[in-house]
């Protein structure tokens, strides 16, 4: 069995601002009772987020359970998710904390992609634009829309490989330019970097497994896996093809990250 | 010619410094806080700073430009990665120019109109408008203001009025906890920016202000009602040096 997604965002959500019935309210996903959205009003604070998450954690205790909570940068501190971590160590479960407004801005709805689902006033993006088709007539996320918010943050895929892409870059130009080493860039990474090749090789698996459903990421994905182990580098300029390959990539994942 | 290196990896600048060499151009490592003494500055974009790599390229542009020295204005502002760019002031690492020498003499100064290569990377120049902005809040210098404001009226009559007067009653000029509050805000929101600090120009400046909040945050936690704390921590004098601070960085964040 999957194991159930939680995804928490604390944030000044209008709705529940002078709610009388509280500052929380479980949003369903359409057709995954698997997965649940929880809005929580940011008035809450960290210690409102710590005690949602033991209480559920003790309910979801003997279920495999994922969680990912989202907070606010201009509410929450540097150090809010560091104290939150630190008082669920002893959990059952773990989850994974990020920060959204001062940076990663994902999870607010951009007409380009179709992602995200919230608007920059505090409300679900569908709230006063009726043509954005977020949710269904009974209020539930939609799933797609739920499951790439949620890729998005838990594996933050594009991040990760634009990293490595500069990363890698660093570190064959000099290589073969200063050092005169020559090699593919699997060869040259497994013997002077092998962390490098590691770290390549694990994102271009979970390409593989997470973005299964897009056939232009698998697409590039074997094209740039059959670079890295074929193409010959002897110059900065042989590494201009695989340099253009990873921008290949990185186009097919229709997500933004900055 | 001069030419001043920011990068934050130096076995990514070898490529550059050996070529640099080759053709005999004077160069020298930048480190932050470093003084800049160069007719052409090439920054490594993106700079991997607080785990996460920042372009803070027109930030850069932006400090050269407004800056008072002249010598600033002047200055070739050269960007340098691995991108595949045409562009007067970007150096593409993968594929330099056989003529660096005349490279160099071509990037355009800082006082003239044109955009830096767009790279990759968390926008600095975005993240200081934020800061300075508010995201759906007030600005950081309206909020910082009611800060100073507080402290000026506590400077102001603590030499005639007894502390507690100022600070409590029904007729208090200053309400601890709401100054404490205003503190606290101040520092969640300069707390998100403070690690990219290093990667910006007027980094020395910051970093100032950092060192005055800490001295200070012993007074607003603790009640902002010690007169003993907000004599001896120079609360007055430092908060006006935060305000002055904000101010002139300020400036690069347009």
């Amino acid at each position: 069995m999957l194991p159930s997604r939680t995804l928490l965002v604390s944030w000044r959500w209008n709705d529940l601002a002078d709610s009388t019935a509280g500052a929380l309210h479980i949003c369903p996903v359409s057709y995954s009772a698997n997965d649940r959205l929880v809005r929580l009003h940011q008035r809450a604070g960290r210690d409102g987020v710590t005690n949602w998450l033991k209480k559920d954690f003790t309910l979801n205790q003997q279920h495999a359970a994922e969680y990912i909570v989202l907070l606010h940068g201009s509410v929450f501190a540097e150090e809010d998710a560091g104290h939150i971590k630190e008082s669920l160590a002893h959990s059952p479960h773990q989850s994974d904390i990020h920060y959204f407004g001062s940076g990663n801005g994902f999870i607010y709805y951009t007409p380009s992609t179709d992602t995200g689902f919230l608007d920059h006033e505090g409300n679900f993006a569908d709230e006063f634009d009726k043509d954005i088709r977020i949710r269904d007539e009974h209020g539930g996320l939609h799933h797609p829309c739920f499951h790439k918010v949620w890729r998005h943050y838990r594996h933050r895929a594009k991040r990760k490989l634009d990293d490595a892409h500069t990363f890698t870059n660093r570190f064959l130009n000099p290589s073969i330019e200063s050092a005169g080493l020559s090699g593919t860039a699997a060869e040259l990474m497994r013997k002077h970097r092998p962390e490098y090749l590691v770290e390549v090789e694990s994102l271009l698996n979970l390409l593989r497994e997470h973005y299964d459903d897009e056939a232009d990421v698998q697409e590039q994905v074997k094209k740039f896996a059959r670079l890295l182990s074929e193409k010959h580098l002897s110059s900065g300029r042989d590494l201009i093809e695989i340099s253009e390959q990873f921008e290949e990539l990185l186009a097919a994942i229709k997500e933004h990250d900055y | 010619m001069h030419i001043q290196i920011f990068s934050d990896d130096t076995f990514a600048a070898a490529p550059l410094e050996k070529r640099l060499r080759q053709h005999g151009l004077e160069h020298s490592a930048y480190q932050p806080g470093d003084a800049i003494k160069a007719t052409h500055f090439v920054l490594f974009s993106p700079v991997w700073c607080n785990e996460q790599f920042v372009v803070c390229d027109s930030v850069w542009k932006k400090y050269f430009e407004v800056e008072k020295s002249r010598a600033f204005r002047k200055i070739g502002l050269v960007t340098a990665g691995y991108e595949r760019a045409k562009h007067e002031n970007y150096l593409c690492l993968l594929d330099l120019p056989e003529d660096l020498p005349a490279f160099f003499e071509e990037a355009l100064p800082c006082h003239e109109a044109w955009q830096p290569f767009p790279v990759k990377g968390t926008d600095m120049a975005q993240a200081l408008r934020r800061f300075y902005l508010g995201h759906g809040n007030e600005s950081v210098l309206a909020a910082f203001d009611s800060i100073a404001t507080k402290v000026r009226d506590i400077e102001k009559h603590r030499a005639t009025m007894p502390f507690e007067k100022i600070l409590e009653g029904e007729n208090s000029l200053v309400s601890p906890a709401k100054l404490g509050e205003l503190w606290h805000n101040f520092r969640v929101r300069w707390g998100h920016y403070r690690p990219f600090a290093p990667s910006l120009p007027f980094y020395p400046r910051l970093a100032e202000l950092e060192e005055i909040s800490k001295n200070m945050d012993v007074f607003f936690q603790t009640g902002c009602s010690d007169v003993n704390l907000f004599a001896e921590n120079k609360v007055a004098a430092r908060t006006q040096r935060i305000k002055d601070i904000l101010e002139e960085c300020s400036a690069y964040a347009s």
